[in-house]
């Protein structure tokens, strides 16, 4: 079996912050090729989905600018690791926030040719 | 307060001045300790865009430490400005972590002292991330006291985010 840290593509979005201890949760990828948009699109999603309807709210304005940043990196091509970002730029009151981390490789490709 | 760069976004010569304004903030700092400390600027190479998010990035692979700052436009008459603590490649515990102080501001004049205060710190090891309760995954932000930091004028109210100052 494979180690995480042995993929050459690899990183996690993360919803955290928030009153007293805040959250922390996470969907990690890990993998032997780029991480496609969609795919990109899909796990951010399921981090949305973890969270409690107040969570979300609160996070609202992080998910948008991530998603806009994801359709951004697939147009230009540029998602080369190491990257780390915080959405929304401006923090919230508490900090509730979505980050982005791709440790290593490259994220968000279009779908290979078929 | 006195903003710096206000149309950072809009306007490339006053990116570039932003930029350039964080990489002198951040050679203001100790050349001794950085030097003896690894640490390095650049650790996530420069992006087409052009949101600065994060505008200066640091790293020293020998103390397995970071830094990241975000600047956002300004939104308010007060200083915005605010701080805390993440890891990067892995939860703050694993071993290959990086572990790194990450700052948000609306870059002013008074945002920008405060930045550097706690970038020295954190170079310094002023500022570290402790396990105090024993309980794993039990960190808690240990912050040097700073009576500036906790009693501000009237128009500077950073906020930390920051749990605990001793």
């Amino acid at each position: 079996m494979i180690a995480q840290s042995e993929f050459p593509h690899r990183g996690r979005f993360q919803a955290q912050g928030g009153r007293d201890d805040g959250i922390e949760e996470s969907e990690p990828w890990a993998q032997a090729d780029p991480l496609i948009a969609s795919d990109g699109h899909r796990l951010l999603n399921a981090l949305y989905e973890k969270l409690i309807p107040s969570d979300q709210r609160l996070r609202q304005n992080g998910f948008d600018q991530l998603r806009q940043f994801i359709n951004a990196v697939l147009l230009t091509r540029c998602g080369h690791g190491p990257i780390k970002k915080s959405f929304p730029r401006k923090p919230n009151p508490n900090n509730e926030r979505v980050d982005l981390e791709i440790s290593k490789g490259l994220a968000f490709v279009p779908e290979p040719d078929r | 307060m006195r903003l710096l760069f206000p149309s950072f976004l809009r306007d490339e010569s006053e990116y570039a001045g932003a930029e350039s304004h964080w990489r002198d903030q951040w050679n203001s700092i100790s050349e001794f300790e950085r030097t003896v400390k690894g640490w390095k600027a650049g650790w996530f190479p420069p992006q087409p865009f052009k949101d600065a998010n994060p505008i200066f990035s640091a790293v020293s692979e020998k103390d397995r430490k970071g830094l990241r700052i975000v600047q956002y436009e300004s939104t308010s008459s007060n200083v915005e400005f605010d701080f805390w603590l993440d890891s990067f490649g892995g939860d703050a515990a694993s071993p290959g972590a990086i572990r790194e102080l990450v700052i948000a501001c609306a870059l002013s004049v008074e945002s920008s002292q405060l930045a550097v205060e706690r970038m020295a710190s954190w170079v310094s090891g002023e500022i570290r991330l402790v396990n105090v309760s024993g309980i794993p995954g039990g960190y808690t932000v240990v912050v040097p006291f700073r009576p500036q930091w906790l009693d501000p004028t009237p128009a500077i109210s950073p906020v930390a985010h920051c749990s605990s100052i001793i």
